[in-house]
């Protein structure tokens, strides 16, 4: 294994790693209208 | 990416265990949907559970922007009048939100904990004397659906049977579309990602972090003061209470305001020859608010669930012909009789607010507030006792 392989299998963690956060956060961000209401008083 | 994934339903399960509001007086604009903000049921109720003994009477203010306090400062929130008139043997906490109905948000907190707490007292409202038969509610449908699949809230059987009725009937495509632009959410969209997050918990742990460290979404009410990133923590209570009396019911809003009471009474009253207002009894408002309190309330929780009426304010009312106000009296009075029917006790506040108690047509200035607390307080003590709660 070369250091260069270690970058490598690193960079590869954190970016799968990053990608299930964001895959986490869009499911959320889903949920969210995109307008939201606005509320009028009486 | 597979384990962070799995690490971040992991850390939002875990949110779900713990209390995270600090200095929680309210709902307000910075801690609602109409901002972006959507807290969930497994927060609200930690925060109850964190706050609430066991041994205190714990009372629920749930319903509208009436009982959420709109129009009055943090300082000067009727609900912690509630409390020092109430004593420490009770508990008030205020989870009422703007726009919600009787069966949303406070009432599904209440809910899900009635078993947790022996002594419960829940506040609602009924807004324009109606009561919406929706039993997911109307616009906080994410609440109900959040707290239902997570095992939250019972089973009951006129609610699932209503429910699964709304989900067979196809909705016209105009009710939709002007459903959508006012914000109503639909139910199968809302049942959806309730669904996924009791799955995924992704709800849960960003709106936590929402609250504790950095909100993500920006929206147009960030814009006043703060960065939108900010954690919405550190965003104060903004409702600046209500105007000197000179700036509140405004002449642009008159005439929408006197529709609105007046729709009320069209509803459930008939116009005689002679121009009086008497009660019809066939109007389609008084099953559709029978089987409202049927379908949305299960029955265990119907004994102390206090529904409040309150007057529209003087300001209007007054100046409705005689007839007028006896139309408005008598859809009170029939709201009241219903609810009462279906097993519920009621708190009628009429007659004790002048116009200067009011912010606009129904929220209510602070001295309203405090009138109001006093109303309740002896209303829910004399309940309390009635339920065995206190001696």
């Amino acid at each position: 294994m070369t250091p260069h392989s270690y970058f490598r299998i690193l960079g590869s963690l954190l970016l799968g790693a990053c990608i299930g956060v964001l895959f986490h956060y869009t499911l959320y961000r889903m949920g969210l209208p995109l307008q939201p209401f606005i509320y009028m008083s009486f | 990416m597979v384990l962070s994934f799995l690490a971040c339903c992991w850390g939002g399960r875990l949110t779900t265990q713990d209390n995270h509001f600090v200095h929680f007086m309210r709902f307000h604009q910075a801690l609602a949907p109409s901002t972006q903000y959507f807290p969930t049921v497994s927060q609200t109720r930690q925060y109850v559970k964190h706050h609430a003994g066991r041994r205190q009477i714990l009372v629920i203010v749930a319903g509208s922007s009436v009982l959420q306090g709109t129009g009055q400062t943090e300082d000067s929130l009727w609900s912690t009048r509630l409390q020092e008139q109430l004593g420490d043997e009770y508990k008030v906490i205020n989870l009422a939100m703007q726009a919600a109905r009787a069966n949303e948000v406070g009432f599904i907190v209440a809910e899900s904990l009635v078993n947790t707490y022996k002594k419960m007292i829940v506040v609602v409202d009924v807004g324009h004397a109606y009561l919406d038969g929706t039993p997911d509610g109307l616009m906080y449908k994410y609440f109900y659906w959040d707290a239902w699949y997570k095992g939250l809230i019972q089973p009951y059987a006129a609610r699932n049977a209503r429910l699964q009725q709304m989900l067979e009937i196809p909705v016209d495509p105009k009710v939709r579309a002007s459903s959508a632009a006012v914000g109503i959410p639909e139910t199968t969209e809302a049942r959806r990602e309730g669904w996924l997050d009791s799955r995924f918990y992704f709800n849960d742990l960003w709106s936590t972090l929402a609250y504790t460290s950095f909100f993500t979404v920006w929206t147009p009410f960030s814009t006043s003061g703060d960065h939108f990133y900010q954690p919405r923590r550190d965003f104060p209570d903004r409702d600046q209470g209500a105007p000197p009396m000179e700036q509140r019911y405004q002449a642009s809003r008159f005439n929408e305001s006197m529709e609105g009471i007046r729709k009320s009474i069209i509803q459930g009253c008939t116009k005689t020859a002679e121009g009086d207002w008497v009660l019809n009894e066939d109007a389609p408002r008084w099953e559709d608010m029978r089987q409202a309190a049927i379908n949305c309330f299960p029955k265990m929780m119907r004994e102390h669930t206090l529904f409040v009426i309150k007057d529209y304010s003087p300001y209007y009312t007054s100046r409705l012909s005689v007839g007028e106000q006896r139309g408005v009296e008598i859809v009170q009075n029939k709201t009241i009789g219903i609810v009462e029917e279906a097993g519920f006790p009621t708190v009628n506040v009429t007659g004790v607010f002048g116009a200067e108690d009011f912010m606009d047509g129904i929220h209510l200035a602070p001295s309203g507030g405090e009138k109001f607390a006093t109303a309740l307080s002896a209303r829910i003590r004399g309940l309390a006792k009635k339920l065995g709660y206190t001696p």
